[in-house]
């Protein structure tokens, strides 16, 4: 709910173009389009100028959300994945050669935990406690451009499973999410 | 349909996820704007991936703070270009409220200042008023005091300048050789006035007394103020046949009949 209210808050910043917008934005949820930016872009140069991309596309383009059809943070994350990928897609991107995609979902893994502050255990507990296969399947679909028919060659699934294997994934995640509540929101309070 | 059947499917959490074609796409939207159940649903996959997405997020290296600053100077600048070509009733949309604003601070400092000084101004004036009113009262009552007085002298003076009025210098007697008053008598307009030309003041408890003489003997016309000033012409009682006209001193508050050892000057009505 308060969640809620803060996207209310920086929705109204962003509409009234109060300057104080952009900084909420980026104090905010700079952390987790960063994140979405930087699974799909490897060169943190390039991500850093993206992310400055995308902030400047949700404060020209917040018209254009639409508050009935989703919530303000899935709209946001969609505008940092197609700037990412369209950065990916881009000419001056490929000169700079692109590695295999799976690797590079696996290695940003890899370094997902092990980078992970110890303070930030609440997280690894819950990263740890989705299964490996769910954890694949929401990275694969959320944080890169992998279709149905890709994540399912990725993951060595036949093609109609996905649906049913994301559904799985995220009632995995979100209980728990409910179970881990007042730790996150522990969590968030100390990490602020 | 099977509501839990479609939300069971996974297709909400691919629509989340952005991974539906657009027929897909609007097939969700179309069941969304049908059923809070999907509509929920959907808001509960959002929450939770955006959980997962911003907790990786803190979790993750900070993005480089130069980035909010350039965003900062882009949007500023922006704002700025925007502002030129808007023209006027964009300008004057946002440069209205804190110029209303100062304007009508300031017209209400303005009114204050008004007010008071004219406060200030009206109690000053009120002031100056009741005095220039009591001055005006004053003046009129000395008017009014110097036109009795003016007609009075009018009065004497023409008795003065009538042809009939004898003019009577009352001599110094024995007792007071240089002492001299003046008798101004008309018998015809029936008046008479008096004059000390030059009478020294009296001594302590004494007062002077006029009598006129004639023939029933001497008549009290009244005592002379003490400090009596020369030169001064003073009604008198008129008595007809007036031999002649004299001053005693007496004790304060005169007498009846004059003690004529005390006879200071007299003069006779001549014919």
């Amino acid at each position: 709910m308060a969640n809620q209210d803060h996207q209310a808050v920086l929705l109204q910043l962003l509409l009234a173009r109060d300057e104080a917008g952009m900084r909420y934005l980026f104090d905010h949820y700079g952390g987790a389009l960063n994140l979405i930016i930087s699974r799909i872009i490897t060169e943190p140069e390039v991500a850093e100028e993206v992310l400055q991309d995308v902030l400047m596309r949700i404060w020209d383009n917040v018209e254009k959300y639409e508050a009935d059809k989703s919530r303000l943070f899935t709209w946001m994350a969609r505008v940092a994945r197609n700037a990412a990928i369209d950065r990916v897609r881009s000419k001056s991107y490929r000169k700079q050669g692109k590695t295999d995609r799976m690797d590079a979902v696996v290695v940003n893994h890899n370094n997902m935990s092990e980078s992970m502050p110890i303070e930030h255990i609440g997280l690894a507990k819950l990263v740890n406690k989705l299964d490996t296969n769910y954890r694949s399947i929401i990275d694969l679909l959320y944080f890169k451009d992998y279709t149905q028919a890709e994540t399912a060659e990725a993951l060595d699934l036949p093609l109609g499973t996905v649906k049913t294997r994301s559904r799985r994934a995220l009632q995995q995640l979100r209980s728990i999410l409910k179970n881990e509540l007042i730790l996150l929101i522990l969590y968030t309070f100390l990490s602020h | 349909m099977d509501l839990t059947a479609y939300i069971n499917s996974g297709v909400l959490e691919l629509y989340v996820l952005d991974r539906l074609s657009p027929d897909e796409r609007r097939a969700v939207e179309r069941y969304a704007e049908a059923y809070p159940e999907v509509r929920n649903e959907l808001r509960e996959i959002e929450r939770a991936l955006e959980e997962y997405v911003v907790l990786q997020g803190q979790a993750a290296p900070p993005p480089a703070a130069p980035v909010l600053d350039r965003v900062l100077d882009q949007v500023r600048g922006e704002r700025a270009e925007t502002a030129l070509p808007a023209g006027k009733v964009s300008q004057a949309k946002s440069g209205s409220s804190p110029v209303l604003v100062w304007a009508l601070a300031i017209a209400l400092i303005l009114a204050v200042a008004a007010v008071a000084y004219l406060l200030s101004q009206s109690q000053q004036r009120g002031e100056a008023l009741s005095q220039s009113e009591q001055r005006l009262i004053t003046l009129q009552a000395d008017c009014e005091e110097i036109r009795e007085q003016n007609q009075d002298n009018l009065q004497q003076l023409a008795v003065l300048s009538d042809a009939e009025t004898r003019n009577i210098v009352l001599a110094g007697s024995e007792n007071a050789p240089d002492s001299r008053a003046v008798v101004f008598y008309n018998p015809v307009a029936g008046q008479t006035l008096f004059s000390p030309a030059n009478l020294p003041a009296p001594p302590a408890g004494k007062q002077y007394q006029l009598w006129a003489i004639d023939a029933n003997g001497p008549q009290d016309l009244g005592v002379l103020d003490r400090n009596i000033a020369s030169g001064s012409l003073l009604d008198v009682a008129y008595l007809p046949g007036v031999a002649a006209f004299a001053i005693t001193l007496e004790d304060e508050g005169g007498k009846p009949q004059p003690d004529l050892s005390q006879l200071q000057v007299i003069g006779e009505v001549g014919t």
